[in-house]
């Protein structure tokens, strides 16, 4: 059993943030130090606990809008060790190009309903602490889609098998983890990779945390 | 007819009669020389009478002119007093005479009082101090003394025996010489000190006309006392008598060149018809003269009489009805009263029957009929266009009427002048009904959306949350019964999704998020990277705009692409965003089927014209060249919030 992971949530919906903490609770691999309502409280929390990393609603008081990016940009510049994850109710890429406009760094942003996936909120959580990215699949989609979509891209020349391996690292998994979910061999996944960024015309990212900055920017751009 | 018109025309009738009677004189001079006059002054009364001609047809072109009105005047003087003075000196060497004499020294007189107190006028006609007035009435008075004096010491006028000289015995020792130098002092030192006051316009005029007239001045004073040899003094007299008053109106019309076409328009006439009239009169008996002089007077100010008796006569008859002013000052009063312009149609239909005693007046728009008056005859109507910027708006319909006369050039131009008022009247009408049943039609639009977004709640979220509700409580009975639930609850989280899904995708139909937080490009990249069609954006550096703005342009590439997918068959779609200035444009063009030019139609396209519209932008949909179409719009925007989100 490895040692628990210390966060801070943020959530302004008092039912999601208590049903949020006794789900991160019951995993055993989460401790939650502190529960808060708005982004204010959220730093204040942050500053005082010094957590591994923090789960943050995107939409708080008092504007409704993108105060959970603010704050995670800001948490991101003063304590470059904690990891920030975003729930967001958005299934819309712009949000991810948002909160990633600094570097992908120790950021993830997944969708509210992936609380009912625990086991992809604690990975998303751990990915953060170690410096990683974490994009939701439904963004992905999206992404590869409009690409895939568009006469002439180098996305049609890629084999299902790259397709998929080029949607994980999108999603932020490590080869490791790709490997898992393919059931593949490591080594494999590393020849899919290898081989895809070749496609792509990009240099391949052998610094793992990199590699998400460069495959959504190769996405983003139709 | 105003103060300035009569003015003008008086003006015009004089300088028409002064040439008549100068050509005639310049004729008798020149050809058929009254005996006993000098045989050197042939050539003097004929210049003099040339110099009237000049002269006349100066005054008329300057008459126009503000600021040649006085100067006009003095010159149509200068022309009196020389046709006077001609004029007499013939009749007194035929007769003789006393009166013909008095009456020669009178026009002496005003003629040299003209040109000794000229310069004083100039540039503008207004004098340069109060003190001027002395100068002229003082010059006047002199002029009136000095011709007289010298008339009867004289034994002879020109050659032609004086019957009344040493009448006054004391005009024996005047000094002739004497008052011309001290007038010439007063005027020198008087102008120069009035020309350093002048401002730099009137200093450029003045410094023209100035010494023109220094010049002038000099070849009448050497006239006067013959001091130069004949040959040079002729020559110089008539190059002056030409050049003078040409200098004259150029220099003081010359800012205003429409004015002076007109009035050498009106100088042209004037001497194209009194020339040959002259002339021929001269061969006349003197009595003739007279006669000719009166019926040309009376045919020059035929027409501008006709005009003011006619107006008096108008006035008389028909009392208030048929003065253009009357009806404008009508009508001037009304729509002060009624500011609506959808009441000025019926305002200007009364105003055709009642002022103008019209029996019928309407006014049409197309063909909605937008008011009437009066009780229709049956009788084939006048019909007046309403333009606006060239644009055939509507039509005013008159019935003429029949007593009074039937329809004068006076009527037909108050009737336009109105169908002109109506024009604009009509066009902002038509514009705010256009716009308020645009505003109906967004009220009924947002009405449907909401109905639909009720519908979808009710019939589909929450009927799925129903469902859930049901499954939720069978898990509990099987869980009760100590059966395995694992799967049935794995489905139950799944239908959870569905429904956070659904409700998903309608708030974004209700209002997309990315749009308010990440601004109008944004919103357009996320939608056209879920469209099943290559789309490419050009959007260099869009910053952000008002809200209204924004969510106006949003729907409008929302529409314009969902109309791509529903219609073009297209393969590729171009969506072009600018916001330079204070306006954002948008282009959605396709490579699909096209459409008609000029097409309008549809309901969609009905609620993006809306939709602009309320933004006061336009919008234009055409062919592409090439194939497919092209939806382009502009929206006007009053500041951009910020640059970039």
């Amino acid at each position: 059993m490895r040692e628990p992971t210390s966060v801070v949530l943020a959530d302004d919906h008092y039912l999601v943030r208590e049903g949020t903490r006794r789900l991160l609770a019951d995993s055993g691999e989460i401790t939650v130090l502190d529960a808060v309502g708005n982004a204010v409280e959220l730093l204040h929390a942050v500053q005082r606990h010094q957590p591994d990393a923090v789960i943050a609603d995107i939409r708080m008081p008092p504007t409704h809008r993108t105060e959970g990016i603010v704050a995670a940009h800001r948490i991101r510049a003063a304590f470059p060790h904690i990891g920030v994850v975003i729930l967001s109710q958005h299934a819309d890429e712009q949000y991810v190009f948002d909160l990633f406009q600094h570097g992908t760094n120790g950021l993830a942003y997944l969708l509210k309903e992936r609380v009912g996936e625990l086991d992809e909120l604690v990975r998303a959580v751990r990915e953060v602490v170690a410096g990683r990215s974490v994009v939701d699949p439904s963004i992905v989609e999206v992404l590869l889609g409009a690409h895939r979509r568009a006469v002439g891209s180098p996305l049609r020349d890629l084999t299902a098998r790259e397709l998929e391996v080029l949607r994980h690292m999108a999603e932020g998994r490590t080869n490791k983890a790709i490997a898992e979910a393919l059931t593949l061999s490591e080594s494999t996944v590393e020849k899919h990779v290898n081989a895809t960024f070749a496609k792509l015309g990009l240099t391949a990212e052998t610094q793992l945390h990199r590699r998400v900055a460069a495959v959504l920017t190769y996405l983003r751009a139709q | 007819m105003s103060a300035r018109t009569r003015e003008i025309d008086l003006a015009t009738g004089l300088a028409a009669v002064l040439v008549l009677g100068a050509v005639a004189l310049a004729v008798i001079y020149g050809w058929r020389t009254p005996p006993g006059v000098v045989p050197t002054f042939r050539w003097e009364g004929v210049q003099l009478a040339i110099e009237t001609v000049c002269f006349s047809m100066a005054a008329v072109a300057l008459v126009t002119r503000r600021a040649g009105r006085v100067i006009a005047w003095v010159l149509l003087l200068r022309g009196v007093g020389v046709l006077v003075f001609l004029a007499m000196l013939a009749l007194m060497a035929w007769h003789g005479g006393t009166v013909e004499l008095g009456l020669l020294a009178l026009g002496l007189s005003a003629s040299n009082w003209v040109s000794i107190t000229l310069a004083v006028w100039l540039p503008d006609g207004r004098l340069p101090g109060r003190g001027w007035r002395w100068y002229v009435g003082g010059v006047a008075a002199f002029a009136l003394v000095d011709v007289f004096l010298s008339s009867s010491t004289a034994s002879t006028v020109y050659g032609v025996p004086n019957p009344v000289v040493g009448w006054l015995p004391l005009a024996a020792g005047y000094p002739y010489v004497t008052p011309y130098v001290v007038i010439a002092f007063v005027l020198v030192s008087g102008l120069s000190v009035a020309f350093r006051r002048m401002n730099p316009v009137q200093r450029r005029q003045a410094g023209l006309l100035i010494p023109m007239y220094v010049l002038w001045e000099g070849e009448c004073v050497l006239w006067t006392f013959n001091v130069l040899p004949a040959g040079p003094r002729f020559a110089l007299a008539y190059v002056m008598t030409v050049l003078w008053p040409v200098v004259l109106v150029t220099v003081i019309a010359r800012d205003r060149v429409s004015r002076l076409d007109l009035a050498a328009r009106r100088a042209t006439v004037v001497a194209v018809l009194a020339v040959p009239i002259g002339a021929a009169v001269a061969f006349l008996p003197p009595e003739a003269t007279v006669v000719a002089v009166l019926a040309t007077l009376a045919g020059t100010l035929l027409v501008p009489l006709s005009r003011w008796v006619g107006a008096g006569v108008d006035r008389l008859i028909y009392g208030r009805r048929a003065t253009p002013y009357a009806a404008a000052r009508s009508l001037t009063g009304r729509l002060r009263d009624s500011l609506a312009p959808a009441e000025v149609p019926a305002v200007i239909c009364d105003l055709v029957v009642d002022t103008l005693r019209f029996p019928f007046a309407s006014m049409h728009a197309g063909d909605r009929l937008l008011a009437q008056a009066g009780t229709p005859a049956g009788v084939e109507p006048l019909v007046f266009e309403l333009r606006h910027q060239g644009r055939l708006v509507g039509r005013l319909l008159v019935e003429p009427r029949q007593e009074w006369g039937g329809v004068d050039d006076a009527d037909l131009g108050i009737l336009q002048s109105l169908a002109d008022q109506a024009a604009l009247a009509v066009q902002l009408s038509e514009r705010a009904a256009e716009l308020a049943a645009s505003r109906a039609r967004i009220v009924q639009a947002q009405d449907t959306a909401r109905r639909r977004i009720e519908r979808s709640l009710h019939d589909g979220i929450q009927q799925e949350l129903v469902a859930l509700v049901a499954r939720l409580r069978l898990v509990r009975n099987q869980a009760r019964r100590g059966m395995g639930i694992d799967t049935e609850l794995t489905g139950i989280q799944d239908d959870a999704y569905r429904i956070i899904d659904g409700l998903r995708e309608l708030a974004h139909g209700i209002h997309p998020p990315v749009l308010t937080d990440r601004g109008l490009l944004a919103a357009v990249e996320s939608t056209a990277r879920r469209l099943p069609i290559p789309i490419a954006i050009d959007a260099p550096e869009l910053g952000r705009f008002p809200t209204d703005i924004e969510e106006s342009a949003f729907f409008l590439v929302s529409e314009a692409l969902t109309n791509v997918l529903k219609h073009a068959d297209a393969r590729q779609v171009t969506i072009r965003l600018a916001g330079g200035g204070d306006r954002l444009e948008i282009e959605v063009g396709d490579d699909g089927v096209g459409c008609a030019d000029g097409y309008r139609g549809g309901s969609g396209l009905t609620e993006m014209r809306d939709r602009v519209d309320t933004v006061g932008g336009h919008l234009v949909i055409e062919p592409r060249p090439g194939g497919g179409t092209m939806v382009r719009a502009v929206l006007p925007h009053r500041r951009r919030e910020t640059t970039n989100a």
